[in-house]
């Protein structure tokens, strides 16, 4: 894997020239702290003033701009600016003025981009055929993402696990991205500006997790002016509110509920009398932000999320009803962040908050549950200097009480306990500039403490360099080390767990080379390998909480340990189309994934392993606000382990399956296309938006999860939903 | 295939239940008297075998009190644990010698014993084989049956069955050891839904006890059945050309169980 490290391309040409100039001020205002854009074609970069009025910007490649000024008590000046090279630095003057309202400028409103993130701007996703307007089902479409099974939402990241992935808001960590079943995000995608899809070898900003990273990031800017939206979809019914209150604050809120179930229960009530009534699920967020020029911006973000589904029956006595199985998922967290720029630093602080659940119960005995109350914290400072070396500089904590109880005895036995555990990282990372190479190393030390005794430090360097030729073509390759953590209940000492397991940690890295095809095209070409080590194994028979459809086969009983090993090999090629009127993009990922999981064992193909996915996705707008698309996704099936027999357990009256090599036999391969067609009428207040999504149009039948007959003597894959034509109504002011 | 049935459950439909409903080679239950017996007692053992293909099966049967992966009776000589039966009309009977060597861990808490099957067709399962070698290698043989399941390797599914049931061993008074329950078949009435015929059957029983129906021909409604006080009905569809052979089998919460077997009066 070394030799892939060493740049094999060298490319020699300049990166993004750099921008320089000096604001004056005519009469009497504050030269410092003017804010200085160079606006372009889909782009822009900016700067503050320093205290004479001076500013840089870094890395702006050839092109014509606009360089705007404009700040609290001047005029703004706009200039035409081309760049071709480096420039003679640029003079501005802008008039100073008593009566020009604050204007608040957010410069660099994306967290300075990772080297191997992929970005999805909202306004693209919302319209993608097969995701119901979803920013992270959109996600899905990208190269380096398996196909969940049933189309549930779970990410399957560069050959890990559903679990070894993290999400955020903004760099802040949340405990659940989808609903059941993956219908939606529990953020209402008019929250974001864009999501981001980290697949891996991303900077030190991430951590405690050894697989990819998805980061909602919510829009920082206020609102032009007030606006607001009601929706009903096949699925659900949102409604959304964004309000200016003040020049400086603004003010949303949004409500969804799903309403499925609120059609389909009298209906199932009817055909299976009580049996299983259909999910249900409800978020709401709200958020208040507000801009000071002198202490920064202030963000509060509060998300209430909650998913419930039962299957319910009579009481033994026959008379009332009680829940037979019923699964239940919620959280609530508020975000609180300032951001503020200090000379040529700009700090950054976060903390969420609030507690997070997950039950299960199963009559007539059977209950479980994880109740989190976390807080975290992060502290970041980065500068935007255009020198030679720029800093990011930061600190995350989180402080955890974890509440459980397993106690389900047709499952395992009984498992309970509360823990607390204190999680502090800090991390560095310089970015050295030097004419065309961009050369970031970057250092994560992670510390884990519980108060059942175990504690852990693991260190993760990381190094990414960056060749860019100053034009189409860049060069990128990267190498680190991911950690994560065991979780509590592994690590505690009471017989079931293992306090002496270590973290589990993969060794990434990547070579990759972007070219740029004219202003609206480009393709990108990666390499990626992963060494994952000391992966944690062992009593898979314990109850826990699923992300998708439960392991079949075999089941390694045996207690906690860290032999598990794993190798992923790949290679991901994505072309993009963007222009005004088409957002397109072909995806393939190609790739093998396998694992051990003691020592001595055979390496098997891990369950998730996809050696080909394919997406094909597009959507263009026409005349007279009609919007068309469709994807076509093509892909491996999963492997899965084949019952060769069975014995017949003659107390319980069921059937145990024999099974056959693990994960050595594998389903059909998938394939979908999707169908999208969107029109909008315009009227004088308000618009009517409808759209109509035919998933699955061909009505292909993919066997997504094998099955078996009840003497396992007949396989009978579950297969994916027929073809649905999925619906929307949306009307905006 | 099988439609993921999320949301779009129907109502059960009238007519023989799949699972109810046998066209292989099945064990479809055995019954110890007692189910429940001090290590100084002997065991009769009746094994129901359901031969639709009527491949005439060989049957053995052996013993195994798990230690983790492995019996407890692996030091025993094999003739003391393992037995081939014949089957007469699909039903073997067997007499388990008293499990002596259990009475040091014996006690008040009833230790469950394994007891196993396996019915095949002649000439398809190698065990036989080793079993009846002029000089058995005991050793080879204690060690694959640790592992019945492997047994069953290069085997296909209708050339073989196998079935595990428990037989518990304790030191506790007489009248707090498991029984079975007692079933009988009462009489057959037309059923309420067409072509469906009401077998009434009688259970008694010191505990909770569910009736599971098979047949070899045509069906049971449901696979399992709630035993109502009195008199449980059974509702069962008759094929229309052939008549085959019914099972209806008892299970206790406990551990007992019992096994009626017949046909359809004419």
């Amino acid at each position: 894997m070394l030799p892939w490290l060493l740049p094999t391309l060298v490319s020699t040409a300049l990166a993004g020239s750099p921008v320089s100039g000096e604001v004056s001020v005519l009469g009497d205002a504050d030269v410092a702290g003017l804010a200085v854009r160079l606006v372009g074609d889909g782009s822009e970069v900016g700067a503050f003033t320093d205290e004479e009025g001076r500013f840089e910007l870094s890395d702006v490649e050839d092109g014509p701009y606009m360089l705007i000024v404009t700040g609290a008590g001047v005029y703004s000046a706009v200039l035409d600016v081309v760049v071709d090279g480096p420039l003679d630095p640029i003079e501005v003057t802008v008039e100073a003025a008593d009566d020009v309202e604050q204007e608040f400028v957010v410069i660099g409103q994306r967290t300075p981009p990772e080297i191997t993130e992929r970005v999805l701007d909202i306004k693209d996703i919302q319209v993608l055929p097969g995701t119901n307007g979803d920013a992270v089902r959109a996600v899905q479409n990208l190269p380096g993402i398996g196909r969940p099974p049933l189309n549930i939402g779970q990410l399957l990241i560069r050959g890990t696990a559903p679990e070894d992935s993290a999400y955020y808001i903004d760099g802040a960590r949340i405990p659940l991205v989808f609903h059941f079943a993956g219908f939606s995000t529990v953020i209402n995608s008019d929250s974001l500006v864009e999501v981001a899809f980290l697949p891996g070898n991303y900077g030190v900003r991430y951590g405690r997790t050894q697989g990819g990273v998805v980061d909602l990031r919510t829009n920082r800017q206020l609102p032009d002016e007030s606006r607001g939206y009601v929706s009903v979809d096949l699925f659900q019914a949102t409604a959304f509110v964004e309000q200016r209150l003040s020049p400086k604050t603004s003010l949303s809120i949004s409500g969804r509920r799903s309403w499925v179930d609120a059609v389909l229960n009298p209906v199932l009530k009817g055909a299976t009398g009580g049996g299983i009534q259909a999910p249900r699920y409800y978020d709401l967020q709200t958020r208040l932000l507000h801009k000071s020029s002198a202490l920064g911006t202030f963000d509060a973000f509060l998300v209430v999320s909650d998913d419930r589904f039962r299957f319910v029956g009579p009481t033994e006595e026959g008379e009332e009803e009680e829940t037979q199985i019923g699964l239940s998922t919620n959280f609530q967290k508020l975000r609180l962040a300032h951001s503020v720029g200090i000379g040529r630093w700009r700090a950054e602080t976060s903390m969420i908050g609030g507690p997070e659940v997950q039950s299960f119960a199963l009559a007539p005995n059977g209950n479980a549950y994880e109740r989190r109350t976390q807080f975290g914290v992060r502290h970041e400072w980065t500068n935007e200097s255009s020198g030679y070396v720029t800093w990011r500089l930061g600190a995350d904590a989180q402080v955890t009480r974890f509440d459980f109880l397993y106690d389900v005895p047709s499952i395992s036995t009984k498992e309970e306990g509360v823990v607390w555990t204190v999680a502090p990282a800090f991390y560095v990372e310089p970015t050295l500039e030097v004419e065309w190479v961009k050369i970031i190393p970057g250092l994560r030390v992670d510390s884990f403490w519980q108060d059942s005794g175990y504690t852990a430090m693991p260190v993760d360097p990381r190094l990414a360099v960056v060749y860019n030729d100053g034009g189409a073509t860049s060069v990128k390759t990267s190498v680190g080390r991911y950690s994560q953590f065991p979780l509590e209940r592994q690590v505690l000492d009471n017989g079931e767990g293992n306090p002496e397991l270590s973290p589990s940690w993969s060794l990434q890295t990547s070579v990759g080379v972007v070219q740029k095809l004219g202003p609206d095209a480009s393709i990108e070409l990666t390499r990626f390998d992963s060494m994952l080590r000391n992966q944690v194994v062992g009593r898979e028979d314990a109850f826990r909480f699923y992300t998708g459809p439960p392991e079949f086969g075999p089941l390694d009983t045996g207690a906690y340990s860290n032999e598990g090993t794993g190798y992923v090999q790949g290679f991901e090629a994505l072309f993009k189309y963007n222009d005004e009127k088409t957002t397109a993009w072909v995806a393939g990922t190609f790739s093998r994934l396998t694992r051990t999981k003691r020592y001595g064992t055979e390496r098997e193909l891990f369950r998730y392993d996809q050696p080909i996915v394919l997406t094909a996705v597009g959507s263009r707008t026409f005349p007279k606000n009609w919007r068309l698309g469709a994807r076509v996704r093509f892909g491996s099936g999963n492997p899965y382990t084949e019952v060769a027999n069975r014995f017949a357990d003659l107390d319980s009256r069921q059937f145990v399956p024999v099974f056959g090599p693990i994960d050595e036999a594998r389903l059909p391969a998938f394939f979908s296309l999707d169908m999208r067609v969107d029109k909008t009428w315009e009227f004088r207040k308000w618009d009517l938006s409808l759209y109509v999504d035919l998933q699955n149009a061909t009505n292909r039948a993919n066997p997504e999860v094998m099955a078996w007959s009840y003497d396992y003597e007949q396989e009978e894959p579950i297969t994916s939903i027929p073809v649905l034509p999925a619906f929307g109504l949306k009307g905006a002011w | 295939m099988r439609v993921l049935p999320l949301m779009l459950l129907v109502g059960c439909m009238p007519g023989p239940n799949a699972e109810t409903m046998i066209d292989d080679l099945r064990i479809v239950g055995a019954v110890a008297e007692p189910p429940e017996v001090t290590p100084e007692d002997s065991v009769s053992l009746d094994v129901h075998v359901a031969d639709a293909q009527q491949l005439q099966p060989e049957l053995l049967v052996w013993t195994c009190t798990r230690q983790g992966s492995t019996c407890a009776e692996r030091a025993v000589p094999l003739s003391s644990r393992l037995w081939e039966a014949e089957l007469v009309d699909g039903l073997a009977t067997l007499q388990l010698p008293a499990q002596t060597a259990l009475a040091a861990v014996a006690g008040p808490q009833p230790l469950p014993v394994e007891v196993w099957t396996i019915a095949c067709e002649p000439g398809v399962c190698s065990v036989f084989d080793a079993v009846r070698a002029a000089e058995p290698d005991e050793a080879v043989i204690a060690e694959q049956l640790e592992d019945p399941s492997a047994l069953l390797d290069g085997v296909d599914f209708e050339q073989a069955a196998l079935a595990v049931k428990r037989v518990l061993v304790s030191t506790r008074p007489a009248e707090e050891r498991v029984q079975n329950p007692l079933l009988e078949v009462l009489d057959f009435r037309e059923g309420e839904a067409e072509g469906a015929t009401e077998i009434r059957v009688s259970v008694e029983s010191s505990t909770e006890v569910q009736l599971y129906g098979y047949a070899t021909m045509g069906g049971f409604g449901r696979p399992t059945f709630d035993v109502v006080v009195g008199e449980t009905p059974l509702e069962y569809y008759a094929d229309e050309e052939q008549d085959g052979e019914l099972f209806v089998v008892a299970v206790g919460a406990d551990g007992g169980s019992a096994v009626w077997r017949g046909t359809l009066p004419e």
